[in-house]
C-alpha cells in the first residue's frame, strides 16, 4: 500500500471532517446546557458599552444616518443573495449554458465583499440598539445562522467547489447548494424579523 | 588502456542509467504521493461537506415540521 494513503494527521486521515463534526457537537452541547444562559447573561455589560460609542450616538440621535447605513445593509443582503443564488443555482444545474468554474469564481468575490459590507453595516445598525436587540432572541438566532453560514461558506463549501467538480459527488455538491441557500435564506429572513420584533 | 577506458565508460553508462532510473521512480513515487494526498483531500472535503450540509438540511426540515404543525394547531383553535 502506498505510504500516502496510510498517512494520518493527529486527528485521523480526515481532519476537515473531524473538526467539522466536532464544531457541530460543540454547538450542539452549547445550545442544550446552562452555558448559553451564562455567556448571554455576561455578553450584556458589553451591549450596553456598545450604545456608548461612537456608532451607538449617531445610530441612537441621528435617524437619517441609521436609515441610511440600514439601506446599504439591506443592498448588501441582497447582493449577497444573489451571489449565492447565482453560485448555487449553478451548482444545481441551472443555466448550464454559463461556464461553472468562471460563475463560482466570480459569485465567491462578489460574496466576500458583500459580506464584508453586511458585517460591518450590521455592526454600526447594532450599536444604536445594542440593549434592544439584546433581549430579542431573534437577534441570537440570526447570529448563529450568520456564523454558521461564513464557516459553512468558506470551510466546507469553498475548499470543495475549489476542486475539479467532476471529481466531486453530484449528490454532495447539490446537498451543498440547497444547504446554503438555506442558511442564508434564514439570515436574511431572521434579520428582517428583528426588524418586526 | 583501451579496454580500461571502455570498460569505464561502460560503468559510467551503467551509473547514468541506474540514476535515472533512480530519478525517475522518485518522480513517480512523487506523482503517486501527491496523486494519493489530492484524493484523500477529496474524500476530506466531501465528508465535511455531507456532515454539515446533511446537519443543515435535516435541522431546518424538522424546524419547519414543528413550525407548520403549531400553526394548523392555531388556526384550528381559532376557527375551528
Amino acid at each position: 500500500m502506498n505510504s500516502a494513503t496510510t498517512r494520518q494527521t493527529p486527528i485521523g486521515p480526515y481532519p476537515r471532517a473531524a473538526i467539522a463534526t466536532g464544531l457541530l457537537a460543540l454547538l450542539l452541547a452549547f445550545s442544550f446546557s446552562g452555558m448559553r444562559s451564562e455567556v448571554w447573561t455576561a455578553l450584556l455589560p458589553f451591549f450596553e458599552w456598545m450604545e456608548t460609542t461612537w456608532f451607538g450616538y449617531v445610530g441612537k440621535t441621528w435617524g437619517g444616518a441609521f436609515a441610511t447605513i440600514q439601506a446599504g445593509h439591506l443592498v448588501s443582503l441582497g447582493v449577497l443573495g444573489g451571489a449565492v443564488l447565482f453560485s448555487d443555482g449553478r451548482l444545481l444545474g441551472l443555466y448550464s449554458s454559463l461556464p461553472l468554474r468562471d460563475v463560482i469564481d466570480g459569485s465567491h468575490q462578489v460574496f466576500k465583499w458583500a459580506l464584508a459590507v453586511v458585517v460591518f453595516t450590521g455592526v454600526f445598525m447594532v450599536c444604536g440598539v445594542a440593549v434592544k436587540v439584546y433581549y430579542l432572541p431573534v437577534f441570537w438566532y440570526k447570529m448563529l445562522t450568520l456564523s454558521v453560514g461564513v464557516l459553512f461558506a468558506f470551510y466546507v463549501r469553498k475548499p470543495l467547489v475549489d476542486r475539479d467538480l467532476s471529481d466531486v459527488s453530484p449528490l454532495v455538491i447539490k446537498l451543498t447548494a440547497v444547504a446554503s441557500i438555506m442558511v442564508w435564506f434564514t439570515v436574511a429572513a431572521t434579520g428582517r424579523w428583528i426588524g418586526f420584533s | 588502456m583501451v579496454h580500461r577506458c571502455c570498460d569505464g565508460s561502460l560503468d559510467r553508462i551503467q551509473l547514468i542509467a541506474l540514476l535515472r532510473e533512480y530519478k525517475l521512480e522518485n518522480m513517480m513515487s512523487d506523482t503517486k504521493k501527491s496523486e494519493g494526498e489530492s484524493r484523500r483531500g477529496l474524500k476530506d472535503d466531501e465528508i465535511a461537506a455531507m456532515i454539515v450540509a446533511g446537519s443543515i438540511v435535516v435541522f431546518f426540515a424538522v424546524y419547519w415540521i414543528f413550525e407548520i404543525m403549531s400553526v394548523r394547531e392555531l388556526l384550528e383553535m381559532a376557527y375551528g
